[in-house]
């Protein structure tokens, strides 16, 4: 068996509150994760899976507990981590190929370079004809395809996908799964899903967490 | 433009017609109030005198203009900076702003003389504010969740700010500029009521106690097509950042 990729131990996030009652979003959570494994979290709303990711992708700060990364505690997580949010987050003004570009963008990798990386992949997913439109034009399938290829592009070694198909209707959702089925295919990536269609968890992943409300 | 604005243009047309016709009627004196036909009349016999003072208060408006667009572009990214710096100046920009800028002009008058530097001082002045304010809020207002996703990817607070807080600020940046242009004209002829050797300002003054009311206006209306230059060139800029 090989080392897990990820391991997370005794994880805890407290809220406090404005009137300096405390609120537990998350308590003593344990997980490891294997290289190439696909884990799917499913729990009811408000159970602490989005928290769990804020945390993991060092968006929000761990009240106790540690994250490990390859073997070594990991106390600054940024920018290790593929993370696609429960919205697209496009932005309106660039199109959909300087929309993926974002993240590349960020790790400061010159635009010829990344646009070329860019349209590689479009070009491998069939989406070429849209890579100059602009988010507002595109329909909510679309907008998640585009925000997946630019987290994959970011960083396709280890994806936190939080409800990624969540809004949108059942035969989209069906079509986009198998889609995301193919892409997966083509990367060697490590995957934590948050969902909380037991469907498409099975559907889509090795292994199935189920989170419950504290 | 004028498609799509073209009643709003047979509303005005009407108005100056409706002006006409009732000091022609005999309504009104026209030497209290001279019809529109007048105050063009005026306006072109007066042209080669008008024009010097027409270029003199446009220079200190735009000059006035793109100075307070690059302070309250620089004010506003302060102001967002840290919240610790935008606790420190906010409350000193809101006093500033109550403070009457017309009282203003005579002391700067004093100070600076009656070149074109104190005219300049008040477009700033005028102008500032709301650009400051706009643009400080619009960085404030980007949506959270765009924070976030650039925190995963590990950005700096620089890259934030130009490749997503910046860009999508622009549209309320750009209100601010569409109020500062509207009043920026009107600043300069306060700058020049109180004392200067050129400008609109002056020659209002010198038509009013000379008894001109048809050169008043006349100045009125230039002032009104400054404003509307300005204005536009501001929208212009706009439509290219449009999305």
């Amino acid at each position: 068996m090989p080392a897990p990729k990820l391991v997370i131990k005794n994880l805890s996030k407290n809220y406090l509150l404005i009137n300096n009652k405390t609120v537990t979003a998350l308590k003593n959570f344990n997980l490891s994760v294997f290289p190439g494994e696909f884990v799917s979290i499913i729990g009811p709303s408000g159970c602490g899976k989005t928290t769990l990711f804020n945390i993991i992708a060092g968006v929000e700060k761990e009240t106790s507990g540690t994250i490990s990364l390859d073997g070594n505690i990991e106390n600054s997580r940024r920018g290790k981590f593929g993370y696609m949010f429960q919205e697209p987050l496009l932005l309106p003004w660039r199109t959909v190929e300087e929309n993926i570009v974002l993240g590349l963008d960020v790790k400061k990798v010159p635009k010829a370079i990344s646009l070329k990386k860019a349209r590689s992949l479009l070009k491998e997913f069939n989406l070429e004809k849209f890579k100059d439109q602009y988010p507002s034009t595109l329909s909510g399938g679309m907008k998640q395809k585009v925000a997946l290829l630019r987290t994959l592009l970011f960083n396709d070694s280890f994806l936190l996908l939080d409800e990624p198909f969540g809004a949108l209707d059942q035969i989209t959702r069906d079509s986009l799964q198998l889609w995301l089925k193919k892409v997966l295919k083509k990367f060697k990536t490590t995957m934590l899903f948050i969902t909380h269609d037991i469907r498409e968890a099975k559907l889509l992943s090795d292994r199935i967490i189920q989170l419950k409300k504290n | 433009m004028f498609r799509k604005y073209h009643w709003s243009f047979v509303l005005i047309i009407l108005l100056l017609i409706f002006w006409e016709i009732y000091v022609r009627i005999g309504f009104i004196n026209v030497r209290i109030l001279p019809p529109p036909s007048h105050i063009f009349e005026a306006l072109f016999s007066h042209w080669n005198n008008l024009l010097p003072h027409v270029l003199q208060t446009f220079l200190e408006t735009v000059i006035g203009f793109l100075l307070a667009t690059v302070l309250g572009f620089v004010t506003a990214i302060f102001l967002d900076i840290s919240s610790k710096i935008n606790k420190t100046i906010y409350p000193l920009l809101i006093i500033s702003q109550t403070v009457p800028i017309i009282a203003l002009a005579p002391l700067l008058l004093l100070w600076f003389g009656f070149g074109i530097l104190p005219k300049i001082i008040i477009v700033v002045l005028y102008c500032f504010f709301p650009i400051a304010i706009a643009g400080a809020g619009g960085l404030f207002q980007t949506k959270k969740q765009f924070m976030k996703l650039l925190m995963s990817m590990d950005a700096t607070y620089w890259q934030g700010l130009v490749l997503v807080r910046l860009p999508s600020s622009l549209p309320s940046f750009f209100s601010g500029l569409k109020i500062a242009a509207t009043y920026s004209v009107a600043g300069a002829i306060v700058g020049e009521f109180v004392g200067a050797y050129q400008g609109l300002g002056v020659y209002m003054q010198q038509a009013a106690n000379s008894y001109s009311i048809s050169l008043i206006f006349a100045s009125i209306f230039l002032t009104i097509i400054l404003s509307f230059i300005i204005l536009k060139t501001v929208m212009i800029i706009e439509s290219f950042y449009k999305y």
